[in-house]
């Protein structure tokens, strides 16, 4: 019965994401769906691509570990980026449309002419990506070998489901991507809310459940999150941090290219202003409840939460179902990734420069994803111990592009100088604190991210002051 | 347009103020609606405060 659910998710996927495939022998049609992408579909490409299964596992987790706090962080800080999508996205679309932009370092140059601030731009974006690309093809190896109960093991699961997303994208781009998404973000959101349902009506409903565990662990109600876990620097740190780092993810940042009319990017962020509230509960529910059943797991173990309330509680071809749930959230990032990857890998290292033909680039997109996809599969047959550190890293990292980009897009541009001096200050305080060489009191309790980015907020605001002083 | 722009900047940064409830709110140890936590339909009912100001941000500014 489990193989028969991966086999009919599987191939669910994949010929739904190639039954009515339009051309995409152009740059425009293979990475932006030919920029016609209506409101439901961005929406739902947006939303599976950020909600990866991070949100089945880790959610679930977080919460196990620090309470219902860690709800508000994801449902109302996630949401805040909604304003990202008028303060970069909407920039982003206008541009995009009228200078046929496909990357996001193609955008940069256009408005600077900079040559070296768009590579570093872009490579920044590939450096900070690839943990989190090479993160996904681990979560589904891990997955499918907890599924199966080891029969398949972990890196034969990894392989499977990578060169079915290659596939899929390789064959329809970002037209594929986006019909893939729309179908992946319907099935986690319903699988989970079911999930939440059979699991709460087994411990008796959501109030007794919640007495309960009130009783047992009473600080997972706290405001402040178990342990106090979130100090009044941290809460400010972690609620504002989606609105700077969201818009920076390349495969999100692309997206703001793809939508047909402005009207229907404006009402993808009003869907993402609206959606977080309903859906970032159900795991964090999960979470809770799993100190009913499973009290007393540390670290790591606690990841495992919502696969193991789902076998405890449910039946194996229901926790099965969904966990297919999480395998779609997996996959559903990775194309994504693979896609902005591999387009800014063709066309932004020059390997395009040579070729005219539209056919060709499309070539070459291709061939730039199967390798990045072969060096993610490679990373993930031996995961470096550091692996989930750099994932984390590699958020704060695409949120120092911000700043720049900000001041491109919103205050008439900072001088390509002062940008690459932003870009590399921000990058080289934010790994230094991560691997202690900058002590961690110069943040003053905030998460670092926020020291960071305020210096490359400062380095671009006075390159900007210099540039208006040495020109009056 | 820079009024209103303006406009649209404060009640976003009230939002923004409402979520560090430390500032101004304790809150009890009591249970709300269905067991939650009290402090949690304060979240919530921000949240929809939040889309419905976009909401109308969206319609009327964002142009």
């Amino acid at each position: 019965m489990v193989y028969l659910i991966i086999i009919l998710y599987i191939a669910f996927t994949f010929f739904g994401s190639l039954v009515g495939r339009k051309k995409t022998d152009t740059p425009e049609g293979y990475f932006l769906a030919n920029r016609n992408l209506k409101t439901l579909s961005l929406f739902f490409t947006i939303l599976a691509t950020n909600f990866s299964a991070f949100y089945f596992l880790g959610f679930a987790g977080e919460a196990y570990r620090i309470g219902y706090a860690y709800y508000t962080i994801m449902a109302l800080g996630t949401s805040l980026a909604c304003l990202s999508f008028f303060v970069i996205g909407s920039k982003v679309w206008k541009l995009g449309k009228e200078g046929g932009h496909i990357t996001p370092s193609e955008l940069i140059y256009s408005k600077t002419g900079s040559k070296p601030l768009s590579i570093v731009y872009a490579t920044v974006m590939v450096v900070f990506t690839f943990p989190y690309l090479a993160l996904q093809i681990v979560g589904a190896g891990y997955i499918m070998e907890s599924i199966t109960g080891g029969e398949v093991p972990y890196f034969l699961g990894a392989t499977i489901l990578t060169a079915i997303t290659i596939i899929y994208v390789f064959l329809g781009g970002m037209h594929s991507v986006a019909k893939t998404d729309l179908k992946q973000g319907v099935i986690m959101a319903v699988l989970m809310l079911a999930a939440v349902y059979v699991i709460s009506d087994q411990l008796g409903g959501f109030e007794l459940a919640n007495l309960k565990v009130a009783e047992l662990k009473p600080e997972l109600f706290d405001r402040e999150g178990a342990d106090s876990f979130y100090t009044p620097q941290k809460w400010f740190s972690f609620l504002i941090f989606w609105f700077f780092c969201i818009p920076m993810f390349p495969q999100l940042f692309m997206r703001f290219y793809v939508a047909k009319k402005l009207d229907h990017l404006k009402k993808a962020a009003l869907l993402y202003a609206t959606v977080p509230l309903f859906i970032s509960i159900l795991p964090v529910i999960i979470g809770v409840f799993g100190h009913l059943t499973f009290p007393g797991l540390e670290g790591k173990d606690a990841d495992q939460i919502l696969p193991q309330m789902l076998i405890a509680h449910s039946s194996p071809w229901f926790a099965a179902l969904v966990m297919t749930g999480a395998l779609a959230a997996f996959m559903s990032t990775l194309d994504s990734q693979l896609l902005a990857l591999g387009t800014i890998v063709s066309r932004d290292f020059g390997f395009q420069a040579r070729s005219t033909d539209l056919k060709a680039q499309v070539k070459f997109g291709r061939i730039a994803i199967l390798i990045i996809a072969v060096i993610g599969l490679a990373i993930a047959y031996q995961p470096p111990a550091t692996i989930f550190d750099m994932g984390k890293l590699a958020f704060a990292g695409l949120s120092v592009l911000f700043p720049v980009t900000f001041f491109i897009l919103r205050m008439g541009g900072v001088p390509a100088a002062w940008g690459l001096i932003s870009i590399a200050v921000g990058e080289f305080l934010l790994v230094g604190f991560y691997y202690g060489l900058v002590p961690i009191e110069w943040a003053f309790g905030f998460e670092v991210f926020i020291p960071v980015i305020t210096l490359s907020f400062l380095i671009c605001a006075i390159g900007k002051i210099s540039r208006k002083a040495a020109t009056s | 347009m820079k009024i209103k722009g303006t406009i649209y900047v404060l009640m976003f940064l009230l939002i923004f103020v409402f979520t560090q409830d430390y500032l101004f709110l304790s809150w009890s140890d009591s249970p709300s609606v269905l067991g939650f936590p009290d402090w949690l339909p304060y979240f919530i009912g921000l949240h929809i405060a939040l889309a419905i100001i976009f909401h109308v941000f969206q319609k009327r500014y964002w142009k």
